[in-house]
Formats: C-alpha cells, sequence, structure tokens
C-alpha cells in the first residue's frame, strides 16, 4: 500500500522535470509552448497540494483531500489545452469546433456543482463527468493535430518538433485517462481508486516526460517552417 | 476483473497509443520523402522547361538575326554591287582606278557570300527542309572545305531522307557543330569521325577526332572551358538525352549522346 502511494508521489513529483527544462529553455518560449507552460504551472500547483498530503500521510500526520484540487486541475487544465490547440489548428472548422466544445465543457463543469466536488475544499469524490469529457474531447482534437501535420508535411524533423512530443504526451494521458473512465472503472466494480491511481500515475509520468520532450525541442521550433 | 487483469488491460490501451506514435513518425517520414522527391522532380521538370523555352528563344532570335542579314545587309550588299558595277563603267579612263574598282568589287563579293554563309550557319535550313543527315552532310563538307580537315560521316538504321522530332534533330545538330568546332578550335583535330545510330526507342550519335585530346575532370571543373560541355549537357536535358566522354591528353575525344525517341516520331 505505502509502495504504491509512493509511486503516486513520484508521478506528481515528477513535473519537476518539465518544470526545470521550462526554466533552463524559457529564452526560447513562444507563446504555443508559454501557454503549455501554463498547464505545467496549474499541475505544480496541484502536485503541491498532492505531495503535502502524501507527506502528512507518510509523517503519520492528519493528511487532507486532494480532490478539489485535481477536479479543478481537470477543468482549468482542459481550457488551457483548448486553447492551446485553438492557436495550432488552422483550420477555421476546427477552431469553431473547439470554442464549441468549450462551450459544452463550461455547461457539464457547471453539473458538477450541486455534488460540491468543486465547492467544496474537502470534497472526497472525483469530478462525474469532466475527467471523461476533457479526455474525450482533447483526444479529437489531439487527432485533428496529427492529421494536419499529415496535411501540411511542414516539420522538417517530426521528432524534434515541440508539438508533437505535446500531442503524443495529450495522447497517452488523455487516452489512457479515458479508457481507465469508460472502461475499466465501469467494467469493474470491485476496483478501488487504487488501482485508477497505478494507472494514472503511470500515465502521469509519462506525460510529464513527452512534455518535458517539447520543451527540450523549444529552440528548435526556430529552425522548422512550422513555427507558429 | 481483478486490479491485476485492469493493470494489464490498461497497458495494452497505453501499448495500442505508443504503436499508433510510431506508426504516425514512419508514416509521416515515408510521405515527407514521398513529397521531397515529387518536389525534386517538379524542380527539375521546370529546370527543363525554362531551359527548353531559353532554346527556343535562342533560335527565334538566331532566325531573326539571320533574316535581317539576308533580307536587309545581303540586298544592300547587292545593291552597293551592282550600283558599283555601273560605276565601274564609268570610270574606265583611269587604269589606277580600274584595278582599284576591281578590288572593291571583290570585297564586296566576299561581304556578300560571308553575309550568306553567316545567315545559313545562324539557321541550318537543309536541317529543316531535308533533315539531320543532309544537313550535317553539307555543314561538314562545308568546314572540310574551308580547314580541310577529314570527316567520316556514317549512319546506321537511318534512311537519308528519314526525320525525327525536330527538337532532337536541332540538339543533335547544334551538338555537333559545338563538338566540331572544339575539334578544330582546341583539339587542332586532323579527322573527325561522326556516327548516327537510330533504334526504335532512341537514336545515338558518336563523335571521334584525333586532336589534342583534354582532361576531362580539369575541363569540367573550369567554368570558362568546361562552358561548350555544360552546354551540351543542357541541351540534351531537354531532350532527356544522356552524355558519354572519353578523353584523356595526346588520345583525342570519344564523345557518344543517346537520345529516346519519342514513339509518334521514330
Amino acid at each position: 500500500m505505502n509502495g504504491l502511494m509512493l509511486f503516486s508521489t513520484v508521478s506528481e513529483v515528477s513535473i519537476l522535470i518539465p518544470v526545470a527544462i521550462i526554466l533552463l529553455k524559457r529564452k526560447y518560449l513562444g507563446t504555443e509552448l508559454r501557454i503549455l507552460a501554463a498547464y505545467v504551472v496549474i499541475t505544480l500547483i496541484r502536485n503541491i497540494f498532492g505531495v503535502t498530503s502524501d507527506i502528512l500521510y507518510f509523517t503519520g500526520l492528519n493528511n487532507y483531500h486532494t480532490l478539489f484540487y485535481y477536479n479543478w486541475h481537470s477543468i482549468l487544465g482542459f481550457y488551457i489545452i483548448a486553447f492551446l490547440y485553438f492557436r495550432l489548428l488552422h483550420h477555421r472548422n476546427w477552431k469553431i469546433f473547439i470554442v464549441v466544445v468549450c462551450c459544452i465543457f463550461t455547461f457539464i463543469s457547471l453539473l458538477e456543482i450541486p455534488s460540491g466536488s468543486i465547492t467544496d475544499i474537502g470534497t472526497s469524490i472525483f469530478n462525474n463527468y469532466t475527467y471523461t469529457a476533457s479526455s474525450l474531447i482533447v483526444l479529437i482534437i489531439v487527432l485533428a493535430y496529427f492529421y494536419q501535420l499529415l496535411q501540411d508535411l511542414k516539420v522538417e524533423n517530426i521528432t524534434k518538433f515541440p508539438y508533437f512530443w505535446v500531442s503524443v504526451g495529450l495522447l497517452f494521458y488523455f487516452g489512457g485517462n479515458l479508457f481507465v473512465n469508460l472502461f475499466l472503472i465501469k467494467a469493474a466494480k470491485t476496483t478501488n481508486q487504487m488501482t485508477w491511481g497505478i494507472i494514472n500515475s503511470a500515465l502521469s509520468i509519462l506525460f510529464h516526460f513527452t512534455i518535458s520532450l517539447a520543451f527540450w525541442y523549444s529552440n528548435s521550433l526556430n529552425n522548422t517552417q512550422q513555427d507558429e | 476483473m481483478s486490479d491485476l487483469q485492469l493493470i494489464f488491460l490498461g497497458s495494452s490501451g497505453l501499448l495500442v497509443l505508443i504503436v499508433f506514435s510510431i506508426l504516425f513518425v514512419v508514416y509521416y517520414k515515408q510521405k515527407q520523402a514521398e513529397q521531397k522527391v515529387a518536389m525534386q522532380e517538379l524542380k527539375a521538370e521546370m529546370q527543363r522547361q525554362l531551359l527548353e523555352s531559353s532554346l527556343e528563344v535562342q533560335e527565334v532570335e538566331r532566325r531573326r538575326i539571320a533574316k535581317d542579314l539576308h533580307d536587309e545587309v545581303g540586298a544592300m550588299l547587292s545593291m552597293t554591287k551592282m550600283s558599283f558595277n555601273q560605276l565601274l563603267k564609268k570610270i574606265k579612263t583611269s587604269a589606277e582606278l580600274t584595278e582599284q574598282g576591281k578590288t572593291t568589287k571583290e570585297f564586296l563579293d566576299e561581304s556578300i557570300s560571308q553575309v550568306r554563309r553567316i545567315s545559313k550557319e545562324l539557321v541550318p535550313s537543309t536541317l529543316e527542309d531535308f533533315g539531320l543527315i543532309s544537313a550535317l552532310d553539307e555543314f561538314i563538307q562545308k568546314i572540310h572545305i574551308a580547314s580541310g580537315v577529314l570527316f567520316i560521316f556514317n549512319h546506321e538504321g537511318i534512311e537519308e531522307s528519314q526525320r525525327f522530332d525536330k527538337k532532337i534533330e536541332l540538339t543533335i545538330y547544334r551538338i555537333a557543330q559545338e563538338l566540331v568546332n572544339n575539334a578544330l578550335k582546341h583539339a587542332e583535330a586532323q579527322e573527325i569521325t561522326l556516327k548516327l545510330l537510330a533504334k526504335t526507342n532512341k537514336i545515338g550519335f558518336i563523335f571521334t577526332d584525333n586532336g589534342k585530346g583534354f582532361d576531362l575532370e580539369t575541363v569540367k571543373k573550369d567554368p570558362k572551358s568546361g562552358l561548350g560541355l555544360r552546354n551540351i549537357e543542357s541541351r540534351l536535358s531537354v531532350v532527356n538525352g544522356t552524355l558519354s566522354i572519353k578523353a584523356g591528353i595526346g588520345q583525342g575525344t570519344n564523345t557518344k549522346i543517346e537520345i529516346p525517341l519519342l514513339k509518334n516520331h521514330s
């Protein structure tokens, strides 16, 4: 049990890798990577609360619930990613799509208010809809971006293109989470939250690693044709 | 469903996404490579068309100059000659003047024949009217008379009156002119062999001289002396032809060109 919690803590601490790379490469960050950096910052804030709670748990002191921060992170994080892809996608229809889904997502988020998951700081329940909805929408947007990359073929070296790694990370993280939310948890009534935690932690580490690569390759944007 | 099974399923889902990402990179690179090849082909085709247009413009300009020379300068010289003949009849009083008049008349005759020659060289009318073999034959006859160089010209698989695509005929003719010019001017050749060979799908032209020869690599590197060679290569690229040169100092030169024939002109 403690080992699994330690793994979860490690995944939360792993956000420091992209944070360190952002600081290292800050002069190369364009507008879009700064938007992504904003996502990293809100994740960092969320994880600071998470790690503090874990430390309190390990030291035997009274820890507190952190789901309130996770729930808000899922909402704010979605808007940041939507805004990022609003700028990255060129086609007008996809921009309209993002605006429309943001409106729908706002409505879905409002549905969480009665449960108290985003209004009660000490809540012990996950949002009912925002995790699945954000995962599904982000997946669609990311796939649209992959399609755009294939259509344009402007990027000279795709494996050194920051937004490719951002998209791969989001695909893994949100794809994996959607899989967990839609199939695993729903299919297995016996599954406890720890299993969800393991998968989510593994996905988080992978996501942090891929966005670290994105920030690492930020200077290559000056050499590529798709410098937008 | 146990937790282990769920983790296994979750990992499988993740694996699918990883495979998707890898396949995306592979497919992207493949499409990128295809695009690169297509762009290169397009660029080469554009260059070829540009070169073709440039050669066409060159031919049109040659034609215009030849026409002007023949119709304007040639006519004026003929008129001058006629007028001078009339004048010459009237100045028979002085032997000195008569002698001077004869010399002037010779200059006029020479000028008229030079204008005709230049005009004819600029536009190979024999090539247009009678085809490649007649044109080459006429060309080497003239050079032989003027320089005394021995020419051997033979053709295999081509009838005297056989015609090819205009572009191909002109390309071979101009290349022959360039090679003969080089052999006389630089190689000081005494014997030149020209050979035309036609097959169902291509036409070949072999040029051999017994001149001083040259070092091919040195000539290729030198922008000035390599100009003729590049002209030949440019002309050949328009008709998708190939060039191979065997040359060495003191060993003469052997040039072989091959041009694919268009189906409707073979």
